[in-house]
């Protein structure tokens, strides 16, 4: 039996092929007032209207766009602190114990995995590249300098701390809080929704963050699991183990 | 001696006589009354004739007192006029090795001066060829900006490409999944929709490099800008620097001009001293032969003393030996025979008087010698003095002058000392230029190669694209022969046949801005390799001018030393100047008291001449006397 294996979050499913009608792109998902928190809303489908509902939220995990908006929380109070311990280490002459290395803090390694993107959003990588990335790299090595000219000039060092690092910091964080009006524009570029025929007949159409590839899955490879909660949305009761040893759970149905 | 042996004679006669006058004493009363009163009358005479001879002989010591004086005079104006002689030959070959000096300094100028000005002609061509290089830089930066957009455009191109792939490889996933669903009848599709999704995973792989290399890029066209902002720095300080430089080696030219216009103008000042030195050692010459004439004068004087000196003491005895005679004439026998006698003593005396008065003549001669040796030595030394205190302030000129000239020259020196300094850092400059020019050469090679890798891929992309949509035809194919159940492959085909044709479209662009980066790195390489070449040859040229002014500032640095050496050769001259001025004053002061001697000589010598005459117009007498004692 061929499945399409997908993904949400860090977790693999898999889904019979013969209930899937196609993959698409999300597109200007219309949301709809007083339903469930997983329907997102309704989307043109080759001019029919179909719902759209969050296999991320069906799971109870959060969406794409709130883990995202809490990371740049994180990453504002990380780059503060960053500042502090900075201006801190040439004040009471102590080790400096944050990162140099703009590629070695989350913002960087984030910003890294979403310039090597295929999939990205065009607007939204150019605004982390033009926007975030030089600034993001000036900050990091301008601390640098900061460290340097603090060994012979530490008042020098501090000016450099007081102007040009704060600089570049408020211009980071200004412009990565931008970001929050462009979170769509990220995850629709790197999230597919698979269109899914229930058992009932009806049409479902399935935000997953993506889709990988289409397995041969036996009937004895499948392990049955041992829990399964039958009031759940998502309904299934068996997992298979991957080639790379991870688990993908096989999804029999959506019961909306 | 003759007339002592005469005189002696009368003395012994004389006792003989009055024993020969006693016995004829009657007869001869008369005689003897007669007798007696012409021996008182030369008595008389003879005494006078003494007394003029005494006097002669005081006005002779006088005489010859102040022919000693003028005879140290002489010598003393003599030897300062030998003295200031050597000195002034001295100073006119001191002047003559100045001038020869000053000129040869003269053309060093000169030489240095068109050597500079060559140089500074050099360095407003370099100036120019900076200012052309810092605008051509700058312009370079203009045009890299456009690289930058060009690269900022690939950038673009690749999420095109990435979305291409990225569809392809989901229209392929839902071709698979149309096949599954198909089951027999699909077995067409699933073919096709494997070697679909093989192609989508090709061109992703492709995707992925051109990504990566268009990193490499943008990061190297990053660096570029960056490094040819730095270089148009170097090369806008250098050129900066270029007019100051220019202005500095003008500077120099004007004060080396300067320098050289008040030296020509002081050879012309020394040659004036040199031709009052030459007056000057003139007039020396004419003071040490009038104050030889003046000694030769002298010495004929002093010879003309010592005769007169021995004829007056002749006289002397001449006028005693009369008084005996007259004594013993008073009681003399033989009236004739004492008159013979006496009548000799006067011939004697008179040729005495003649003697003298002989001898007078030639001292007045040698006198009015002195007179006018004395008179041409102050003339001649007031000249001197003249030409001593013109000279004098003419060397003060001169020194100033001197000192004028060396505050060009050591202005000169320290313009040039900052066009060295200023040689030095555009040199600086234009290396780092050039270092990092070829640095930014190297970057743009790099970049116009991986660039050359994303056309190669680009061709790769279209030929799979090429792929992709005859499989998609073979697809739909397929799905129609399928009839039913291939109406969701047929779909599906129909989509991937348009996002190939999409595709296509989209690789034209690609291609478009691929070349347009490739236009403008070759069109800023081309201009930037001339642009390095230019910078590297005037590194060759900054070193050229450089050493120039080295050789300029080792030039004016010997032409100071040698106005150093001037300057002390125009103390020392002034030293000799001052000398020979001092030596002026004293020979005219020797001179101005030789004339008073000589007029006191003059005065001893009439005096002198006065005294002998009377002394032979008492002889004169005494010869009368003589007759009468002989007819008596």
């Amino acid at each position: 039996m061929e499945y399409l294996l997908l993904v949400v979050k860090d977790k693999y499913f898999a889904i019979d092929v013969e209930s899937i009608i196609e993959i698409l792109r999300p597109k200007d998902i219309t949301e709809i007032p007083e339903v469930a928190d997983y329907v997102l809303g309704v989307m043109n489908i080759r001019g029919h209207i179909g719902t759209v509902v969050s296999l991320r939220k069906m799971m109870h995990y959060k969406e794409m766009g709130e883990e995202l908006q809490e990371f740049i929380a994180s990453i504002k109070i990380g780059h503060s602190d960053w500042v502090k311990e900075l201006e801190e280490s040439v004040n009471q002459d102590k080790d400096f114990t944050k990162t140099l290395d703009p590629h070695a803090c989350p913002l960087g390694v984030w910003i890294d995995e979403v310039m090597t993107c295929l999939k990205c959003d065009d607007t939204f990588m150019e605004k982390i590249k033009r926007e975030i990335n030089p600034h993001h790299k000036h900050l990091h090595e301008k601390g640098r300098t900061v460290i340097d000219t603090a060994l012979t000039d530490k008042d020098k060092a501090i000016g450099i701390i007081r102007t040009e690092i704060h600089e570049h910091y408020d211009v980071v964080i200004k412009n990565i809080e931008a970001l929050d009006e462009d979170i769509d524009l990220w995850t629709n570029s790197i999230q597919r929704i698979v269109a899914f025929t229930t058992k009932k007949g009806e049409t479902v159409n399935i935000l997953v963050d993506d889709v990988i590839d289409i397995i041969s899955i036996k009937d004895e490879q499948k392990q049955k699991l041992s829990q399964i909660d039958e009031g759940e949305i998502v309904q299934f009761d068996c997992a298979i183990e991957l080639e790379d040893g991870k688990i993908a759970t096989i999804i029999n149905d959506i019961n909306i | 001696m003759a007339f002592v042996e005469h005189k002696n004679t009368v003395s012994q006669s004389s006792p003989t006589t009055a024993k020969r006058s006693d016995t004829a004493n009657k007869r001869k009363n008369r005689t003897l009354a007669k007798q007696q009163q012409i021996s008182e009358s030369i008595n008389g005479i003879s005494s006078e004739i003494l007394g003029k001879a005494q006097e002669s002989v005081s006005a002779v010591e006088e005489l010859k007192s102040a022919m000693e004086q003028i005879a140290s005079a002489s010598e003393e104006s003599a030897g300062a006029a030998e003295q200031s002689l050597s000195v002034v030959t001295q100073l006119n070959n001191s002047i003559q090795k100045t001038m020869r000096e000053l000129n040869e300094s003269v053309s060093t100028a000169q030489t240095t001066k068109v050597s500079v000005e060559e140089t500074g002609d050099k360095v407003i061509e370099t100036a120019k060829r900076m200012e052309f290089a810092s605008q051509t830089v700058s312009d370079v930066q203009v045009k890299s900006a456009d690289m930058k957009k060009a690269s900022d455009n690939i950038g673009q191109a690749v999420g095109l490409i990435a979305k291409i792939s990225d569809q392809t490889n989901l229209l392929a996933l839902n071709a698979a999944i149309e096949a599954a669903k198909a089951k027999e009848q699909g077995k067409g599709f699933a073919v096709v929709a494997s070697e679909t999704r093989e192609l989508a995973a090709v061109s992703t792989t492709y995707a992925d490099v051109i990504r990566e290399v268009v990193a490499t890029i943008q990061e190297s066209i990053e660096e570029v800008e960056h490094n040819i902002k730095d270089v148009a720095t170097f090369i806008t300080d250098s050129s900066n620097l270029g007019s100051s430089i220019a202005a500095n080696v003008q500077s120099t030219m004007t004060e080396l001009q300067t320098a050289i216009d008040v030296t020509v103008e002081g050879v012309g000042k020394f040659k004036e001293l040199a031709s009052k030195a030459q007056d000057f050692n003139k007039g020396s010459e004419s003071i040490a032969s009038a104050a030889e004439e003046s000694a030769s004068a002298v010495t004929q004087i002093t010879s003309s003393i010592e005769m007169q000196v021995n004829a007056l003491q002749e006289a002397e005895e001449a006028a005693s030996g009369l008084s005996e005679l007259a004594e013993d004439l008073k009681n003399s026998t033989d009236a004739s025979k004492d008159a013979e006698e006496i009548s000799t003593a006067a011939e004697e005396l008179i040729s005495v008087v003649e003697e003298i008065q002989k001898s007078m003549q030639q001292t007045v001669t040698a006198l009015e010698q002195i007179e006018s040796a004395a008179q041409i030595t102050v003339d001649e030394a007031t000249q001197n003095q003249t030409f001593a205190e013109d000279s004098l302030k003419l060397q003060d000129i001169l020194i100033a002058d001197t000192q004028e000239v060396l505050d060009h020259l050591n202005n000169s020196a320290q313009f040039l000392e900052s066009v060295d300094k200023e040689l030095l850092v555009a040199f600086d400059f234009t290396k780092d230029s050039v270092e990092e020019g070829k640095i930014t050469s190297k970057q743009m090679r790099l970049v116009d190669k991986e660039a050359k890798k994303i056309n190669k891929t680009l061709v790769k992309i279209v030929n799979t694209n090429a792929q992709t949509t005859m499989l998609a035809v073979s697809g739909s194919v397929e799905a129609a022969r399928a009839g039913e159940s291939g109406k969701g492959f047929a779909v599906v085909s129909g989509d991937i046949r348009s996002l190939a044709q999409d595709a296509g479209n989209n690789m034209d662009k690609v291609q478009d801005v691929m070349d347009n980066l490739d236009e403008e790195i070759i069109n800023i390489d081309t201009i930037w390799n001339t642009t390095m070449n230019n910078q590297d040859s005037e590194l060759i040229t900054l070193t050229v001018l450089k050493d120039d002014a080295i050789k300029a500032i080792k030039n004016v640095n010997n032409i100071i030393s040698a106005f150093d050496g001037l300057m002390i050769a125009n103390e020392k001259n002034k030293g000799s100047i001052e000398e020979a001025l001092t030596a002026s004053t004293q020979i005219q002061a020797a001179a101005h008291q030789s004339l008073q001697n000589t007029e006191e000589s003059k005065h001893a010598a009439s005096l002198i001449n006065d005294t002998v005459s009377e002394m032979g117009d008492f002889i004169e007498d005494l010869a009368v006397s003589a007759d009468e004692l002989q007819q008596g």
